[in-house]
């Protein structure tokens, strides 16, 4: 075997022109197959990271996976608000430790801004319950002498290159588009930089609740209200205590009262409300997009086989012209099994240069590509190890590949059982 | 060394009835050179075919004995034939014999990857034999690490001849080797090829058409002659057989 594999080699590497593009179309297919694992599984591990130490997400009624989507990973926006009210009603639930309130809807340059209350940098954690830690600075003060400051995600900081003193104004609406409306009556100050989590929280600007409803004084029906003009200043006169908030993240003091507790978010009377679990949701969302990921790794399950068929048709296409080769070597001792072995393992040799050249080129793309998936989606790939699943792949590529080898050295053992020594072309 | 017996042979799908070979007996002692001679399509490369032990003359109505060193190619399973072709025969074609892809050197090596047996019968190593033998072929060193089809046909077939000599093979078998070669590098590689095989006692068969070589051998054989099968088919050339011979 050791004998043919040399011989396998050299043959293959004399028709390296042909035998080149195989290998490539076998790369690419390779690299989208382990490249498209790479990213389901981050995404899976990024949305189950963003939020822990959260028992319930509540906010208007809507569907469960929407509204974990917009109040915990900011995608879309809300139908419909919830009361202030109702949030205390919920967190004045003796089974209820904490509420953090959430107020989304405007933006800073397409990154959304989030207003909340102090307690959210206490409260807030993510990944294997990890707490946020400012990097830079401190957190908003929640004063009314603070009610302009900000505390930035560490991909907006970086991305924009903001420091601490950095003055920023917020923009009404998700829109990063000149359309919006600039609230620049009103601007910010940055007096802290979080530290990297690798959830949504880095691209999310922090506000305090009041600082929120100052912006929005002098505004009705999402544009300013024409003559009137709240200075800056000004605003802080007024009651800043918000009156309504997107969501609120909510703590029990036992988790084992999770069930009351949402149905009594359920039962609340004044208004429509509903309270999710993070994890629950989480599953609703995988089996929703599951049908959609099974699409795109059959497709490229199939691009796959589309290029290990060109590989067979290369090799046997080349056949009629090796007959002399494969009667040479059966002169010099080998048998019709080693003829066949030759092939197969020339087959072998194609797919696995391409499985590793694929394998290469999607740890590369993941690397050139993860700064601008972490800005633009908040979803960190991991350049790192390969999962089981890609191991999998990987090798599921390589078996069909020897697999296909085989079409042709089956095909070559039959000629050279029939040729014997003298191919009869 | 080589004895055939009542051996009948017809290439599967051929008319029921109608045999290529049909030989008696043939024998041909161990270090002889013999010619074989015959015209096109009398059945010289299936002959060479089932010395080597590429083909067995079965299943029925194929039958009879060839058998080589005492062997009956037909009692052994395929693997075991390969094996001891790679082990006992060397073989040398019309043309068209060295693998493109490897160099003049690995051309020749290739018995010894093949045939342990080959290998440890090289003295010096297999590298050290095959330079040896491509020097005595008129091959120098300059050319064997050269890609095979670097070389002229004239120094192609003397590579393959190093290569049928490598191990020193009880059985070199040529089929038609000098046909593609011009009078004079045809002359200088019988010579080669005769000396060589003289001096490490390798039975030649030599096959060709080419009636100006047989001179050189031992011994001359003329299929049509020896082939019952086509005696009716080819009645000037059975005059010109040394009938029957044997060693």
């Amino acid at each position: 075997m050791k004998a043919l594999l040399g011989i396998a080699a050299a043959s293959a590497w004399n028709r390296r022109g042909t035998l080149a593009l195989v290998v490539l179309s076998i790369a690419l297919a390779t690299a989208l197959l382990l490249a498209l694992e790479r990213l389901r599984t981050d995404i899976r591990s990024s949305f189950s990271q963003a939020v822990s130490g959260t028992d319930l997400v509540i906010g208007a009624r809507t569907g469960p996976v929407q509204l974990m989507l917009y109040a915990v990973f900011r995608v879309g926006g809300a139908t419909n608000q919830i009361s202030m009210d109702g949030v205390r009603a919920v967190a004045a639930h003796r089974a209820v430790a904490w509420v953090v309130p959430l107020a989304l809807g405007d933006s800073h340059r397409g990154f959304p801004v989030l207003g909340t209350s102090t307690e959210y940098f206490q409260r807030f954690l993510y990944g294997e319950r990890q707490p946020l830690v400012l990097a830079q600075g401190r957190a908003f003060a929640g004063t009314l002498d603070g009610l302009y400051e900000a505390v930035l995600g560490a991909e907006v900081a970086d991305a924009l290159g903001y420091g601490l003193g950095q003055r920023i104004t917020l923009t009404h609406g998700l829109q990063a588009s000149g359309l919006a409306a600039e609230h620049a009556d009103k601007p910010f100050t940055v007096v802290g930089v979080l530290a990297r989590t690798g959830t949504p929280v880095d691209r999310t600007v922090h506000v305090s609740l009041q600082a929120i409803e100052a912006i929005h004084l002098d505004w009705a029906g999402g544009a300013p209200i024409p003559g009137l003009a709240i200075p800056a200043e000004a605003a802080r006169k007024f009651d800043l205590e918000p009156k309504a908030v997107t969501a609120a993240l909510v703590g029990l003091k036992n988790r084992v009262a999770v069930f009351n507790v949402q149905r009594f978010v359920a039962d609340y009377e004044a208004e429509p409300l509903l309270a999710v679990l993070p994890g629950v949701a989480l599953d609703e969302l995988w089996q929703a997009v599951g049908l959609g990921e099974r699409a795109l790794l059959a497709l490229s399950g199939l691009v796959a086989l589309v290029s290990l068929a060109g590989l067979v048709a290369v090799v046997l296409a080349g056949l009629n012209e090796r007959r002399r080769e494969l009667a040479v070597l059966r002169a010099v001792g080998a048998g019709p099994r080693h003829v066949l072995a030759l092939l197969a393992l020339e087959g072998a040799l194609v797919t696995g240069a391409g499985a590793l050249l694929g394998a290469a080129a999607a740890a590369a793309a993941v690397v050139a590509t993860q700064p601008w998936v972490q800005q633009s989606f908040g979803i960190t790939l991991q350049p790192g190890a390969p999962t089981a699943a890609q191991w999998a792949l990987f090798g599921a590529v390589l078996a069909a590949g020897m697999l296909a080898s085989l079409v042709p050295g089956w095909r070559a053992y039959r000629l050279s059982l029939a040729d014997g020594l003298s191919p009869r072309l | 060394m080589i004895e055939i017996r009542d051996l009948r042979f017809a290439w599967p799908g051929s008319p029921a009835g109608t045999l290529l070979l049909d030989i008696g007996t043939l024998e041909v002692a161990a270090g002889r050179s013999v010619f074989l001679h015959g015209p096109s399509g009398c059945g010289k490369s299936t002959l060479l075919a089932l010395l080597a032990g590429v083909l067995v003359a079965r299943p029925a109505p194929n039958a009879g004995r060839v058998a080589l060193l005492g062997q009956d190619w037909a009692a052994l399973p395929a693997a075991r034939r390969d094996a001891r072709r790679a082990d006992h025969v060397g073989v040398i074609f019309q043309q068209f014999n060295l693998l493109p892809y490897l160099s003049v050197l690995g051309n020749v090596l290739l018995p010894a990857r093949f045939s342990a047996h080959r290998a440890a019968r090289c003295t010096g190593g297999p590298p050290a034999a095959a330079r040896e033998l491509l020097e005595r072929m008129g091959l120098p060193a300059a050319l064997h690490d050269r890609r095979a089809l670097a070389l002229s046909v004239g120094q192609q077939q003397r590579v393959a001849a190093a290569r049928a000599l490598l191990g020193a093979p009880e059985l070199v078998i040529a089929d038609e080797p000098t046909s593609a070669l011009d009078a004079a590098r045809r002359d200088d590689f019988m010579t080669l090829l005769l000396e060589a095989c003289a001096a490490r006692g390798s039975t030649l068969v030599f096959v060709s058409h080419d009636e100006r070589l047989a001179g050189r051998f031992d011994e001359r054989l003329s299929l049509p002659a020896l082939n019952r099968a086509r005696a009716d088919t080819d009645a000037t050339a059975t005059e010109t057989a040394t009938a029957g011979a044997s060693a």
